[in-house]
């Protein structure tokens, strides 16, 4: 019952999103089909031909009032029916959105993975060597990274290791000149590719975790029971272990919370090594006012985060027997 | 006997430039003997939880030695004292925070069984639930259950059967019924005192309440405990009906009666001052001697040693005062 209820509160959540979403764009300066309008009439195309043309090229009436737009694409949605795409004329936004989303999760779901993983360790090793030099350098650090935003990592990153070390290719996710496939070379040549959008995307995030499972770490530590394990003689490996366990709760809502958000891409990174996933679509179709297809991402990344947090409230309660959802 | 002689710990107290180092416990000499009690008192900020931590094996003295059973705790470069420490199993006052809230009490208690190997592993289900019967609690109701589905009374017996699964010859119970509910806290005083008795356990018992030290402590010994040194120390009864040091008489003048004619018969004590000087500026002399409202001159030049008491054996006070009633009989 209670999951049902959560799950009816999950779907209006999406749907308030999708509503937002499509007048809010609409609200954006710049339209499309208005553009597309006056070149038509420019070209010396009589209007009411104009019309036509732009309703045969792209799927819309340009005269419709915004409520009934509003409601024929909540049709279509319900029919899983995203539209298509304004700049890629005629081409349906899902297969567009099926394309670039490999690329976001195999970059972002890596690095995130990463960065939790050093987070975690760096937090736990700073937590049990509190005050010293190491604790002093690693929390400084942490917080320089947590800092600097992974745009100017990701940049800095392109220029030392393509430019002038000419250690790693630049642009694209992989050699156009290798056939897609599951095949060694192209496996290896998407790897290649991935190492420094990865890297950027770790660099920007680690800090963050670094910092959290410091804190949560040192409140474990704090806790009367680390002593009771000591007490009763546990060696330090099982001291340890309880530590990890119990320091990594609060993180874990973060963490899945991340994965739902990792579908937004990172934008500025993918824009920045030019890696055609996720985060550069948004950037493109937003730039270009692409309509569909930014209505499209922004449905997939909104539902991702709603579905994380469900999965988070459901996983957590499995792992810490206190919290009862 | 678990002793510590001469035990001074000190913490550093970080500060913007360096740091200073703070004297939690200074020249401090406690003993008990198995299956006694000795209670430690004093109000808080005086040094007995860290006392406690120190008897327990939990913080190494910056001076002084503890010994249990005659082999010294913290001894560098030898780890085998870690194995006795574990006959000193310390009880603490929060049973919120001291158990694991991601094991249930079953896992809590077979740790140590398992790891220590104390009793063979097909045996260690029933170890566990023997233990709980012997705290007073139902192991079929509480063996599965975690920490948060029990109340504070339930914790405490839990922590007190997880104390007793390593089979220690002491145990140090640091004001380990303040946060029970107080409906059920003589219960608890009660189980303390009769399974250290069974089991020929010696207590350690800090309180800041003379009324339980006198209830814990009846045929035992009461150290009273004030910025980090021992002022008196001597056995319950002579501490509490005939206390010599005025720090003693202050705390026993606090204590409400519970009816009309029931007080103490003693006079009653009042500081000077309500405000305890911080640990990192002590005065010169007796630490008490800002407070003390017999203070006189000598008080405040130098610090009185803990001596016993003309004719009375076994009661030891930190104070001039004896002196000068000495010299006027």
């Amino acid at each position: 019952m209670n999951t049902l209820r959560r799950f009816g509160v999950a779907l209006i959540m999406i749907w308030m999103v999708v509503t937002l979403t499509f007048f809010m764009i609409r609200l954006m300066p710049g339209n499309p089909i208005f553009d597309a309008y006056q070149t038509l009439l420019q070209q010396g195309v009589p209007s009411q031909q104009a019309l036509v043309q732009i309703h045969i090229l792209y799927d819309v009436y340009p005269n419709q009032s915004v409520v009934v737009q509003y409601l024929l694409y909540m049709w279509h949605l319900l029919h899983g029916n995203f539209g298509t795409s304004v700049v890629y004329t005629g081409r349906p936004v899902l297969p567009i959105i099926l394309a670039a989303a490999p690329w976001t999760l195999l970059l972002v779901s890596i690095g995130l993975t990463i960065s939790f993983f050093i987070g975690l360790l760096l937090g736990v090793l700073i937590a049990l060597h509190r005050n010293t030099w190491f604790d002093n350098l690693m929390s400084q650090l942490a917080s320089i990274f947590h800092g600097i935003p992974n745009y100017i990592t990701g940049f800095v990153f392109l220029y030392f290791f393509t430019v002038i070390l000419n250690w790693f290719p630049f642009g694209n996710i992989y050699n156009p000149a290798i056939h897609p496939g599951f095949s060694y070379g192209f496996v290896a040549s998407v790897a290649y590719h991935s190492v420094l959008p990865i890297a950027a995307y770790v660099f920007g995030a680690f800090g963050t975790w670094t910092l959290s499972t410091k804190s949560a770490a040192m409140a474990v530590l704090g806790d009367d029971f680390t002593m009771a394990d000591r007490i009763r003689g546990l060696t330090s490996e099982q001291q340890l272990e309880h530590l990890v366990h119990n320091s990594v709760l609060p993180l874990f809502t973060g963490f899945v919370l991340s994965l739902g958000i990792m579908f937004g891409g990172a934008v500025f990174i993918e824009e920045t090594f030019s890696i055609p996933g996720l985060g550069y679509l948004v950037a493109t179709s937003t730039a270009q006012r692409d309509y569909p297809v930014m209505q499209g991402v922004f449905l997939v990344l909104a539902g991702a985060v709603i579905v994380a947090n469900f999965l988070a409230d459901t996983l957590y309660s499995r792992i810490d027997p206190r919290i009862r959802v | 006997m678990l002793a510590c002689n001469d035990v001074v710990k000190q913490f550093a107290i970080r500060r913007t430039w360096g740091s200073r180092q703070v004297t939690v416990v200074n020249r401090v000499s406690v003993s008990v003997e198995a299956s006694h009690v000795l209670c430690i008192v004093g109000e808080s900020g005086c040094g007995k939880t860290t006392l406690g931590k120190v008897l327990a094996g939990l913080l190494a003295p910056t001076l002084g030695s503890v010994t249990v059973d005659g082999t010294l705790l913290y001894h560098p470069g030898n780890k085998a004292w870690e194995r006795e420490a574990l006959k000193i199993q310390l009880i603490h006052q929060d049973p919120f925070s001291t158990l694991n809230p991601v094991h249930t009490v079953r896992e809590e208690l077979s740790l140590p069984l398992l790891h220590h190997q104390i009793v063979p592993k097909s045996l260690v289900g029933e170890e566990c639930e023997h233990l709980l019967t012997r705290t007073g609690l139902d192991p079929k109701v509480v063996i599965d259950k975690y920490p948060h589905e029990l109340s504070g009374g339930q914790r405490q017996r839990v922590v007190l059967a997880r104390a007793l699964s390593v089979r220690p010859r002491y145990i140090v119970a640091d004001e380990a019924v303040s946060m029970v509910d107080v409906s059920s806290r003589l219960i608890m005083l009660d189980l303390f005192l009769e399974i250290a008795q069974k089991e020929r356990i010696g207590l350690v018992f800090i309180t800041h309440d003379f009324g339980l030290a006198r209830y814990v402590a009846l045929e035992g010994t009461i150290a009273v405990m004030y910025l980090g040194r021992v002022v008196e120390f001597g056995g319950t009864e002579t501490v509490i009906h005939q206390p010599r040091h005025p720090y003693t008489k202050v705390l026993l003048s606090s204590i409400p009666p519970l009816q009309a004619g029931d007080d103490f018969k003693i006079d009653k004590v009042y500081p000077r001052s309500f405000d305890v000087p911080s640990l990192e500026l002590l005065p010169p002399g007796c630490v008490f001697e800002p407070r003390c409202p017999y203070a006189f001159d000598r008080c405040q030049s130098a610090l009185p040693v803990l001596s016993t008491v003309v004719h009375e054996p076994g009661h030891q006070v930190a104070c001039y005062l004896e002196d000068e009633e000495t010299a006027v009989v």
